[in-house]
């Protein structure tokens, strides 16, 4: 490792070629911010994307498997910063979001009073199952989230280049890149922005900068086709969140998509029968239509996602970012793929691509989110015990549904809910408001009642 | 139906007005799809001040300074705007202060515009005057 006082002389000059690996949307948003900065401050910038896969088929092959749920915040910081979210690229725009319990339901409406939430496509979109002609119709015409970021980046100035990269070497302190075909032109910064479900993330782990992947989990995402009358009709534009407690799993989801809705499952070994079990339990399928049998068949991957902090994210000239350095727990990994892209690129641009500059201006970012999951997971894990809870979970969603009923007292139950379910706010915010005096008094209140009809139910 | 179930934001009416001049605002708008116009009034005309166009935003002063509306927007046509509300924009401001270099850019290219009708207005001015000095 070179020494860091020399490092401080690592700086992009006009013509600075940057290897971005990577087209998801951590890579997309690099391109965009550093390409415009670098206009910006007259800086001649070479930048190219290298992604060997395409956005636009359909199928888990070239899709970048999430859930597919952009948050109000990162919807409006992209608008912000001149990137507006339209159809077909927004495949259902959300403003409700409806928690199901065995003990009933709640409706969360938008504290912004719009539908700010966008569902997309991370790929060209499900394996199709399109039926009839007036759902083929609106599905050829949707367009990838993915495949629309690679546009922008493009349109900024980026080249992209369809090639996988085999492997990565340190020649001289400068990163070397390797396609089968053999050695690439020499760069001055390689940006890590091909996500941990990726083999090339293995080969920074074995540049020996002391990088190491993130600890991950496995999360489950299915594609469930029912027709877009019938996702209109019964899903409208809410994100369904199941607290069921079903055994294994810590979270479900169901997310409406054009003609399709996406089943997000998280838990301990989910595989196809679970999904099966959650999609054959009563409360579900009765969100479902009466004449609709569960297929066999239906798209459906199991990507890794990130649940810690990457080691060393960053050396002279390299810097991983994304899901392959630190992401938000569970929710909002589009909106760290955001910000930690952002800081890279204003690092990059404004100061400087040696380790110490990283150091210094990039890695605070990172280090946020991973503090800010703290509280995420002390959150979840509150969340868990309220869903094997009865009376908690009774408590919870009368003082939810008493909100809802009587605005003028203020929705502090209820934002915390939807900022937290949402991904809109850090888990820092939503963990400080939980302790108010106002709120612990409102759940005390319904526990009491929740002990009280179950003690007269007793009595009688 | 499934044009509005895929959009974004608030929807708007051709001739829908926005805001009023001197009303007391919170938010600021970004125009998802359509088109705008910013107008004044004065000694009971209406001026057309601007048009804004998808991606351009309005309603920024009032989240900086505090104070009322400085101009009426109303909708061109059918518009979609995203709101934001001042604190959840001063709340994104400060964790990442170059979410502001856009609207700066936009906000200097407005000051230029207004700069140059400004000049091009005091020419005409000056060019009238000089013509009714030479009339005298």
């Amino acid at each position: 490792m070179s020494n860091p006082q020399e490092n401080s002389n690592l700086e992009l000059n006009d013509g600075a070629k940057i290897a971005v690996l990577g087209g998801g949307p951590a890579g997309s948003f690099f391109s965009i911010f550093a390409l415009k900065l670098a206009k910006q401050i007259g800086k001649n910038i070479d930048l190219t994307i290298y992604e060997n896969r395409s956005f636009s088929a359909e199928g888990p092959s070239s899709c970048n498997m999430c859930a597919g749920v952009i948050s109000e915040s990162l919807v409006q910081m992209l608008a912000i910063e001149g990137i507006c979210l339209k159809p077909p690229i927004v495949q259902r725009a959300i403003d409700t979001y409806c928690f199901q319990t065995i003990d009933g339901d709640v409706f969360l409406n938008s504290p912004s009073k719009q539908k700010g939430i966008a569902t997309v496509y991370r790929g060209g979109g499900p394996v199709s199952q399109a039926t009839t002609d007036a759902d083929k119709g609106p599905e050829s015409k949707r367009k990838s989230f993915d495949d629309f970021l690679l546009d922008c980046a493009e349109k900024e100035g980026a080249k992209i280049e369809n090639v996988r990269i085999e492997n990565i070497k340190l020649k001289n302190g400068r990163p070397v890149l390797f396609s089968k075909k053999g050695e690439l032109p020499e760069v001055d910064l390689v940006v890590g922005a091909c996500g941990i479900n990726t083999k090339t993330i293995k080969a920074f782990e074995e540049l020996g900068t002391g990088y190491t992947s993130p600890s991950t989990i496995k999360a489950y995402q299915s594609e469930i086709h029912i027709g877009e009358e019938n996702v209109s009709a019964l899903f409208g534009n809410a994100v369904f969140v199941y607290l069921i407690n079903q055994p294994g799993v810590k979270f479900a989801a169901i997310t409406p998509k054009g003609s399709y809705v996406t089943i997000s499952m998280l838990g301990k070994d989910v595989t196809k029968q679970t999904v099966m079990d959650f999609l054959n339990h009563p409360i579900v399928k009765n969100k479902f239509p009466d004449s609709w049998n569960i297929t066999e068949s239906f798209c459906r991957c199991i990507p890794k996602i990130n649940v810690g902090a990457a080691r060393r994210p960053f050396a002279d000239r390299i810097v991983m970012i994304g899901d392959t350095c630190s992401a938000r727990l569970y929710k909002d990994g589009i909106g760290s793929a955001y910000l930690t892209a952002k800081a890279a690129a204003n690092t990059a641009i404004l100061y400087g691509i040696g380790k110490e500059d990283f150091l210094k201006r990039y890695y605070p970012t990172c280090k946020r989110i991973d503090r800010d999951n703290f509280f995420g997971k002390i959150m979840f894990a509150f969340t868990g015990i309220i869903n094997h809870t009865p009376i908690l979970r009774e408590a919870l969603l009368n003082t939810s549904r008493y909100e809802q009923k009587n605005p003028e007292l203020g929705y502090r139950c209820s934002t915390i809910l939807w900022d937290m379910f949402t991904g809109n706010e850090q888990y820092t915010d939503i963990f400080l408001r939980a302790f108010n005096l106002k709120l612990f008094v409102r759940i005390l209140v319904n526990i009491f009642n929740a002990i009280f009809i179950r003690f007269m139910k007793l009595w009688r | 139906m499934r044009d509005n179930e895929d959009s974004l934001g608030k929807d708007y009416k051709d001739g829908d007005t926005i805001f009023e001049e001197n009303s007391i605002g919170k938010e600021m708008y970004i125009i998802l799809s359509g088109n705008t116009e910013i107008i004044k009034k004065r000694g009971g005309v209406e001026t057309t001040l601007a048009t804004l166009e998808e991606g351009d935003f309005f309603g920024e002063m009032s989240l900086f300074d505090n104070s009322p509306r400085s101009a009426t927007v109303k909708a061109l046509g059918d518009v979609k705007l995203l709101e934001i509300n001042q604190k959840n924009f001063l709340k994104k401001i400060s964790r990442d202060p170059s979410l502001a270099f856009r609207m700066f850019e936009k906000m200097s290219l407005r000051i230029r515009t207004s700069d140059e009708k400004i000049l091009n207005y005091i020419v005409e001015i000056k060019g009238l005057i000089d013509d009714h000095q030479v009339f005298i």
